[in-house]
């Protein structure tokens, strides 16, 4: 029972990092394009506004996913981001930054506060998702974490597939914000949007980031293929396939200016991709560079039944309508921005 | 080394954070208060008051949350071996926090930020009631854990693995100490927050701008003052009860200004015994402002002193939360779980100059913050209501 309360957590941890990630790119994204394609207030105003009505909604889903860490796996919580330390705070300046000047922008008219803002707006989100994609690929590529601790280089986080896992965020920010300036219809800005990432190649560049993080989480022994349940079921390998599949798709659908469809394959490839990477690293919680025998597993690592109890009833409950009230609220203001 | 620059850290995030934090608590209060009023009425006055301070308080929100994940994720990087001690403890009801509190306060303000134009008046209203909830709620998560270190009921302490275990949830949510605190902060906050409505009201009365619309504030923040005012010590009174019950030592230091705690330096406790009168003077002085401004309200609202008077107070409810904290932190020392671990055991093995690097850029950049704030604050509040109406 305690065990498999544990993998629930993990599961839930999941996710967590999954509906975040998956609203954050497209409301970054429209904050990053900002420099880019509305030059005056008014344009910035009509992108704060699709953009902020969302972010920190959004953005306690982190805290959500960080918080589960916290309370299933404290050990975890303590070695990861200790071990992480300089990335975590590169993280939390930038969250600092996106927060606030989305919300801050139009706070004051003088020109120069909304130019510094609207910059600050779209470098932080910049940074925000080359972070987060170092991240995410070093939870699935593995720490170097050894005897009990991490290899605490600060930048022995940063390797080829970290950082072209954050360079796939950024593309991929570029790309569905675009989609989502165009599904809130602003169409002027919108082509804009598109003009500019098909001019610049950043929609090819999707699939050819995503394959070099694939192999680079697969270039080692220790790798999310070898891992427990890949090597038990072979045929999962058809996930990150798919994954890589629907990315490709990406680049098609942003080649034929097909929104939705592009949305779509964007919300699959991505939920594959961590799909994939939880059942790679399975049954670590901290997945370890160096040796499988190294991580700390999920079962090591777990707090109390009792406290395992408690988080999954109260997650159950909540969960679902939490998930349904911001369901509505983006249908709500999709049909109320309409007219 | 490590410890010391730890704590400063620490001191200096949540002092920062806790800026932002009182003021946020009570002014959603207040918002709400002219959202109902606004509702049932349907007079604008109402409505630009609520809008106007409304709009401040999006503005402190956005430094609030933003210092407050740094809050979240430092208990990581900073203190892992005390977030490895209190998993069961802290982590799980900040998940429940984050799934009742956050979300809510999150979802709605952002509806409130950006579309409170362009909705109804009835979803107006629930959207400030929702915002009202989740930030009333979600001082809760972090005063149970605060609660807990000072009194620690509803686990055990397991020694040969150094971390406490949940004997009993509910013990631990419902730990006299938790909502003592709970009750006290709160009340702290909408006190703090009295203070700076008033003086904001009196400015623009001063100006003679929309000067009917904020006597009806200044009226209602001098009502908030005086009965969280009076409200506070008999709260506070019960409160020192418990004290003497489960910390004698911390009630050691307040009344003699000695400790009989190991690693405890002569000064701490002569500090904790001064912030502790100050904290109970200033809270004196509230009392008698509160009630002379409500009995003399005429007066103060034509005077040109008087209500520059309501001005200069507004550095006091700070102090008195300050060293109310000063005397709930530093006379928990040297425990960071009362009589279960040290604060010394609490830290993560982290290289120094990493901590002196972070030292570094979070003062670089909060220095920068607080401009922001200052700067847009200031701003809105001098603006009134202007532009919108």
């Amino acid at each position: 029972m305690h065990e498999l309360l544990g993998i629930i957590a993990y599961g839930l941890i999941g996710l967590a990092y999954f509906i975040y990630l998956v609203q954050e790119i497209p409301i970054i994204g429209v904050g990053i394009l900002n420099i880019f394609i509305a030059p005056t207030n008014e344009e910035k105003k009509k992108l704060q506004s699709i953009s902020g009505l969302y972010s920190d909604g959004v953005e306690v889903w982190l805290i959500v996913a960080v918080g589960l860490t916290f309370a299933a796996f404290p050990e975890a919580f303590g070695k990861l981001f200790s071990g992480i330390y300089v990335p975590a705070f590169l993280l939390l300046i930038a969250l600092i930054f996106r927060g606030l000047s989305v919300e801050l922008i139009f706070k004051d008219d003088e020109p120069k506060w909304i130019k510094y803002m609207s910059l600050a707006w779209s470098i932080s989100g910049m940074l925000l998702m080359f972070v987060l994609g170092v991240f995410f690929v070093s939870i699935f590529t593995g720490f170097p974490y050894e005897n009990g601790s991490m290899g605490s280089n600060i930048f022995s986080i940063f390797s080829t597939a970290s950082i072209s896992g954050g360079l796939l965020m950024i593309a991929l920010a570029f790309i569905v914000g675009s989609v989502w300036i165009k599904l809130n219809r602003l169409p002027e800005l919108s082509d804009k949007a598109f003009g500019l990432i098909r001019k610049y190649g950043i929609i090819y560049a999707v699939p050819l980031l995503f394959a070099l993080v694939f192999m680079g989480i697969n270039n080692n022994v220790v790798s999310i293929i070898s891992g427990q349940l890949f090597v038990a079921y072979p045929f999962m390998i058809a996930l990150p396939l798919a994954s890589l599949f629907f990315l490709i798709l990406v680049s098609l659908f942003g080649h034929l200016k097909k929104a939705l469809l592009l949305y779509g394959a964007y919300v699959l490839g991505i939920a594959l991709f961590f799909l994939s990477g939880f059942i790679g690293t399975y049954p670590y919680i901290l997945f370890s560079s160096i040796g499988f025998n190294e991580g700390i597993t999920i079962v090591d690592a777990m707090s109390s039944e009792t406290a395992l109890v408690v988080i999954s009833v109260v997650v159950l409950i909540v969960l679902p309508v939490v998930i349904l009230y911001q369901g509505y609220k983006y249908v709500y203001f999709f049909r109320k921005d309409k007219h | 080394m490590l410890e010391i620059l730890s704590r400063i850290q620490f001191a200096f995030t949540v002092a920062f954070h806790f800026l932002f934090v009182p003021f946020t608590i009570g002014l959603i209060i207040f918002v709400l208060i002219f959202e109902h009023k606004y509702f049932k009425t349907d007079d604008i006055k109402y409505k630009k008051l609520s809008d106007f301070f409304g709009n401040l308080f999006i503005i402190n929100y956005a430094f609030g949350i933003v210092t407050g994940i740094v809050m979240t994720v430092q208990f990581g990087t900073n203190w892992a071996e005390y977030s490895r001690a209190m998993g069961d403890v802290f982590g799980s009801p900040l998940v429940i926090e984050a799934l009742l509190a956050f979300f809510l306060e999150a979802t709605f303000s952002g509806i409130w930020a950006f579309r409170k134009n362009k909705i109804s008046k009835t979803f107006r209203l629930v959207t400030v009631w929702m915002i009202f909830i989740g930030v009333l709620l979600s001082a809760l998560w972090i005063i149970s854990a605060n609660g807990f270190m000072q009194n620690p009921v509803g686990a055990t302490w397991i020694a040969e693995e150094g971390r406490v275990v949940f004997s009993s949830f509910s013990e631990l949510i419902f730990n006299p100490y938790s909502w003592y605190m709970f009750l006290h902060t709160n009340l702290a906050s909408i006190l703090l927050t009295g203070f700076i409505v008033l003086a904001i009201s009196m400015y623009h009365i001063q100006r003679k701008h929309h000067e009917d619309t904020f006597k009806i504030s200044a009226k209602i923040a001098a009502w908030v003052i005086l009965i969280s005012a009076i409200s506070m010590p008999i709260v506070g009174y019960t409160y020192m009860n418990l004290i003497a019950a489960v910390q004698p030592d911390k009630l050691n230091m307040i009344n003699n200004g000695i400790s009989n705690a190991p690693e405890v330096s002569t000064a701490l406790p002569i500090i904790v015994k001064t912030a502790f009168h100050t904290m109970t003077v200033l809270g004196a002085i509230f009392i008698l402002f509160g009630l002379y401004v409500v009995l003399f309200y005429n007066k103060v609202s034509e005077s040109i002193n008087l209500k520059k008077i309501a001005f200069f107070m507004i550095p006091l409810p700070y102090i008195a939360i300050i060293t109310g904290w000063m005397v709930t932190e530093m006379g928990r020392q040297p425990w960071i779980i009362y009589n279960m671990m040290k604060v010394s055991e609490g830290i993560s093995a982290v290289p120094v100059s990493q901590v002196l690097f972070s030292i570094i850029l979070l003062v670089v950049f909060y220095v920068l913050l607080f401009f922001m704030d200052y700067y847009l604050s200031i701003k809105a509040i001098k603006k009134g209501f202007e532009g919108e109406y």
